[in-house]
């Protein structure tokens, strides 16, 4: 998984292409990125911690661990994240403005100086939309996909609708948090063609870990955890973590790249 | 004494009141389970080798024949009895000259559920009367068919087994009636079971676990009473399990006769009941002793079973089989010597014991050790197959070097594939790992053919011009759409073991849904019509003939399914133009309809030939001969299959609107190949072989055209791929379908290298002969026929050499 920085644009066959949103950075302050580093641990931690009650009766346990999932997200969002709308990107005025609709949400108020730890409304109003429009929206979406991956039609459908609002809050409220409803930002994410970082990172991460999840289901062990939902979900949280990492880290800002006569890329797991 | 065989699968056990009459068993049959190595196993008591399946299949080869091996038949006849035979005629190529009477019914025509049994019925009565036979065996098919066909829910099964309970009342009240038949025994039993799908030849519980029963008047006397309808104590194992093996020592005991041989059978310790006086079990069960001690003493040279107080190392600490086996046998010499040359009844039952352990732990030590193998060929075959990868890769190599992302993909999926050839489950459930591959192919496409990607591919275009000049730009939502084609081709059959039994489009929802699937059928019939009517040249002649092709072509398929799968049909809006069809001869209209196909495909290279010489109408050839190719397919698929090619036409369409890439073609042909196979239903058991399309148009066996038709109607959705696939790829150039056809062979040598690999190391895995064996079958199938024969000659221009 290798790719080029997009301020390379090294291959401009396309006349004039589209620029792309840049990546996202977590907030530059001491809290922000110490809970950075937690929050996938946390993630993890909570998947282990209720590991056996998950094997045991996942659609009650998926739907009493979703609160607090929704919740660990919401606070990471609002703890390390830029809400959609604040980008302070010296590069970037000109689409910050057309990242919000205007007058959709009142919420184009340039406070860069005081994003970081600024006002709670400013913070709050993103993540619940956020988290509104990853129920409303990428659940479903979310949900149709897996089955188009091969989950079960017609049966196991509170356990796929559950699967899909784990992985739902795990990929999409931190792009909504970000990046709004651009739609510029969302074809690039249905392309798989954003730029990595932590986000993004998290959330191709937790595709391709569901996908890789589905691996060890055909096996004959006959063991409990097998069920359907089970792999798929440990899979995605893994994934989430690992991207998460590698999307802020060594990855940062680099993009999948798919062209035939481009370096190494990695666009074929994602979804 | 005189002795019948009934053989036949009951699954449902609760047949015939078992007044202490009868003794019932479970007996294990050992996989393969198909007919031809269970009757070994049942008349020489040996444990059959893999090679049987294959025989089975190809049963009309005289290699398989028992005429020389040492049964129980062959010892009856030494005898000088007489042998009778009625049923399966499997019995007769495996003993020609055997029988004194015979009537074999051939098994192959699985669709027949009543002839196949009122041929062996009506001998019954008459049979029952004469005295001049020793042994009477009725084979019965009817049953099986049923399980083949429609499973073992079927509506017929139950009647079927009534039938099947009728004939036994017969038998025994022949039995208790008749004065020659006083002391005769009477044995039921299964050769096989099957599995949740109705099929067999693997080693699912269901498949391993018939019933046996031995019936006689004489069995009342004995006081055994057992309760019927029983409970099972472990999965479908009812009563006391025994080996099926075990049959052969038994009648050979029962009826006074030689143990045969290589028997590995056990004589079944119930049975000993039928000597009161106690060293006359000991007799038996020591002949049945040193039978099977010859056995393994042939099997172990070196060792040594000849009693030795220094080489006694029989602690509680039990080491390998062999080595229990030995200290069996000198418990039981101890015990002997013991005793002395006149043990009495109270000695008896304990050498009893002693020598039914040591004859249970010869069975399992010779049971393990019954195949024998040449490493040596292994590995020249293992050589063999990896000089093709090194000789494969590094043209592949050199081809791959400009596709970097689809060749990290073709790598992944090829490495995966190899690893998850060692994998038991993963040999079962191979269909999962094609299905997962193929979404994140699809996820390729759509990243790459979305048109989100900046630089929009302008590669070659014309590709696909010539076939599909109709096809948007590269749809947006092209990768969506083919997701969820493939979604639902992934569904159209449950195929391996996990989950086979799970609902699917062509056995749960197209039985019930009868007017959606016959509507479908019309539709792709008439669709491939209309791609002929379009390919061919106007003449009104050939429309007509291309017409008439179609029409009684899809007659065929409706009067087929109308004999073989009325449950189809029952009450769709067909049925009145069933009524009409159901004169016509199977046989000639299938006839009819391959002759058309002939003639049209004919036809199709000469049209292509006048079109090359007068304008450069590329690809005219092939769709004619596609079209029509088409049309045979849809004749040797099942019924419940045949809409899935009108899924493949918007598969192929859109795949042709995204303009793919060489390399991105070839994946995309091959992934398709493998996995229509196993949306098809294909699998790697045995049991999957669809042979219900085997005999279109032939009446009677012939191995060579039965193995074609076999082969085609069980690879039909590949061999359209391929087809299809060169289609898509008509524009390229010489070099470039060098390139696909040389990534396609690499594919397949390191596919063939794994399982070889695979089956080499694990030689000794408890799957063997279940999984692994069964997967070298199928990819020599689709290593010699279908990439050989489809996938090379196909690729070659016939056209070509029409002109030349």
């Amino acid at each position: 998984m290798s790719t080029t920085p997009p301020s390379s644009p090294s291959l401009s066959q396309g006349p004039a292409a589209p620029k792309f949103a840049p990546p996202i950075h977590i907030l530059p302050n001491s809290i922000s990125k110490t809970y950075a580093l937690i929050h996938p641990v946390v993630l993890l931690a909570l998947l282990a911690f209720r590991f056996n009650a998950l094997v045991a009766d996942p659609v009650a346990e998926l739907l009493g661990n979703l609160p607090f999932l929704a919740l660990l997200q919401v606070a990471f969002v609002m703890t390390c994240l830029p809400p959609a709308g604040s980008a302070k990107d010296d590069d970037d005025k000109s689409t910050s403005a057309a990242i919000l609709k205007p007058g959709k949400i009142g919420l184009r108020r340039k406070n860069t100086a005081k994003s970081d730890s600024g006002g709670l409304s400013t913070k709050l109003i993103p993540a619940i939309l956020s988290l509104t429009l990853t129920t409303l929206l990428a659940t479903p979406v979310l949900a149709i996909l897996l089955v188009l991956f091969g989950a079960p039609l017609t049966t196991h459908h509170a356990e796929t609708l559950l699967c899909a609002a784990h992985m739902a809050l795990l990929t999409s409220t931190a792009l909504i948090y970000v990046h709004g409803v651009d739609g510029s930002v969302w074809k690039e994410v249905w392309g798989a063609q954003r730029p990595a970082d932590a986000v993004w990172g998290a959330a191709l991460g937790t595709c391709v870990g569901a996908w890789f999840g589905a691996v060890p289901i055909p096996l004959d062990w006959d063991r409990p955890w097998q069920a359907f939902p089970i792999t798929i979900l440990v899979g995605a949280y893994i994934g989430y973590s690992v991207g998460f990492g590698l999307g802020r880290t060594v990855l940062f800002g680099k993009r999948l790249r798919i062209e035939e006569n481009g370096e190494l890329a990695e666009g074929k797991k994602a979804d | 004494m005189h002795c019948g065989v009934i053989s036949f699968i009951p699954k449902t056990l609760g047949f015939y009141s078992l007044k202490g009459a009868a003794l019932p068993f479970t007996a294990y049959a050992g996989a393969p389970t198909v007919t031809m190595p269970r009757l070994k196993a049942i008349t020489t008591g040996s444990v059959p080798s893999f090679l049987d399946v294959i025989l089975n299949i190809a049963e009309a080869d005289t290699s398989s024949t028992l005429a020389h091996q040492d049964t129980w038949l062959a010892q009856l006849k030494a005898k000088g009895g007489k042998l009778v035979m009625y049923g399966d005629d499997t019995w007769l190529k495996l003993f020609p000259g055997m029988f004194g009477r015979a009537d074999g019914t051939t098994s192959f025509f699985v669709s027949d559920f009543t002839e196949v049994d009122n041929n062996v019925t009506r001998h019954v009565p008459n049979e029952l009367l004469q005295d001049d036979w020793s042994a009477f065996i009725m084979h019965f098919l009817g049953l099986d068919h049923i399980g083949h066909k429609a499973g073992p829910k079927s509506p017929y099964m139950i009647p079927k087994q009534h039938e099947m309970d009728s004939v036994v009342n017969m038998v025994y009240t022949a039995l208790e009636q008749e004065k020659h038949l006083d002391t005769t025994l009477f044995i039921l039993c299964g050769d096989h079971g099957m599995n949740d799908a109705g099929n067999h030849g693997g080693s699912s519980v269901g498949e391993t676990s018939p019933a046996l029963l031995f019936i006689s008047p004489k069995f009342q006397r004995q006081e055994i009473r057992n309760n019927s309808p029983t409970q099972e104590f472990s999965d479908l194992q009812y009563y006391h399990t025994v080996d099926q093996t075990d049959i052969t020592p038994t009648l050979a005991g029962l009826l006074g006769l030689p143990i045969p041989l290589n028997s590995l059978g056990v004589f079944i310790p119930e049975l000993l009941a039928m000597w009161d006086y106690g060293p006359h079990r000991v007799h038996m069960l020591l002949e049945n002793a040193n039978q099977l001690l010859r056995a393994v003493k042939g099997s172990f040279p070196g060792y040594n079973f000849e009693l030795n107080p220094m080489s006694a190392i029989c602690g509680p600490q039990s080491l390998t089989d062999i080595e229990r086996a030995q200290c069996a046998w000198f418990r039981v010499l101890e015990l002997l010597n013991g005793s002395g040359a006149n043990y009495d009844s109270g000695a008896s039952s304990e050498i009893e014991a002693a020598l039914l352990l040591f004859l249970r732990s010869a069975q399992r030590l010779m049971s393990n050790a019954a195949s024998d193998y040449n490493p040596i060929r292994l590995y020249v075959g293992l050589s063999i197959a990896s000089l093709a990868i090194s000789l494969t890769f590094f043209p592949v190599k050199r081809l791959l070097v400009k596709f970097t992302p689809a060749r990290m993909f073709l790598g992944f999926s090829i490495l995966s594939y190899s690893t998850m050839m060692f994998a038991s489950s993963y040999v079962e459930e191979e269909q999962q790992f094609w299905y997962w591959v193929l979404t994140g192919w699809v996820v390729y496409l759509h990243v790459k053919y979305a048109g989100y990607f900046r630089g929009n591919p302008t590669q070659k275009s014309g590709s696909a011009k010539s076939y599909w000049p109709f096809v948007p730009s590269p749809p947006r939502f092209g990768a969506a759409a083919l997701a969820v084609s493939y979604r639902l081709l992934r569904r159209w059959n449950q195929t391996g073991q996990k989950f086979a039994a799970e609902p699917d489009i062509s056995g749960s929802f197209f039985p019930s849904h009868q007017h959606t699937l016959w509507a479908l059928v019309i539709f792709t019939y008439a669709d491939t019509c209309l791609h002929l009517l379009f390919d061919l040249p106007a003449s009104v002649l050939w429309r007509f003939i291309s017409c008439a092709v179609t029409l009684s072509a899809f007659l065929f398929k409706l009067s087929l399914a109308a004999s073989d799968s009325p449950e189809l049909l029952g009450n769709s809006f067909l049925q009145p133009l069933v009524m009409v069809t159901h004169k016509m001869d199977l046989l000639y209209n299938a006839r009819m309809v391959l002759c058309g196909i002939i003639l049209l495909m004919i036809y199709s290279m000469f049209i292509g030939k006048a079109r090359e010489t007068t304008h450069k109408g590329r690809g005219s050839l092939s769709t004619t001969f596609h079209e029509t190719l088409t049309l045979f397919l849809l004749m040797q698929s099942r019924v419940t299959n045949i809409p899935a090619f009108l899924v493949f036409r918007v598969q192929i369409t859109i795949l042709a609107s995204m303009r793919l890439s060489t390399l991105e073609q070839t994946i995309t042909s091959l992934l398709m190949q493998y996995v229509t196979f196993y949306a098809f239903g294909g699998s790697n058991a045995i049991s999957s072989v669809d042979l219900s399309n085997s005999y279109n148009g032939i009446s009677t066996y012939n191995v060579i055209i039965v193995g074609v038709l076999t082969f085609i109607s069980n690879w039909a959705a590949p061999i359209w791929w391929v087809s299809a696939s060169r289609l898509l790829r008509s524009p390229q150039n010489q070099e470039e379908k060098e390139a696909h056809i040389t990534i396609l062979t690499f594919h397949l040598a390191t596919m063939l290298m794994s399982v070889m690999a695979a089956c080499t190391t694990l030689r000794t895995h408890l799957f063997i002969w279940t999984v692994f064996s069964p997967k070298y079958l199928y990819t020599m199938a689709w290593a010699i026929i279908h990439h050989l024969v489809v996938n090379v000659l196909g690729e070659i221009d016939w056209h070509f050499f029409m002109n030349s």
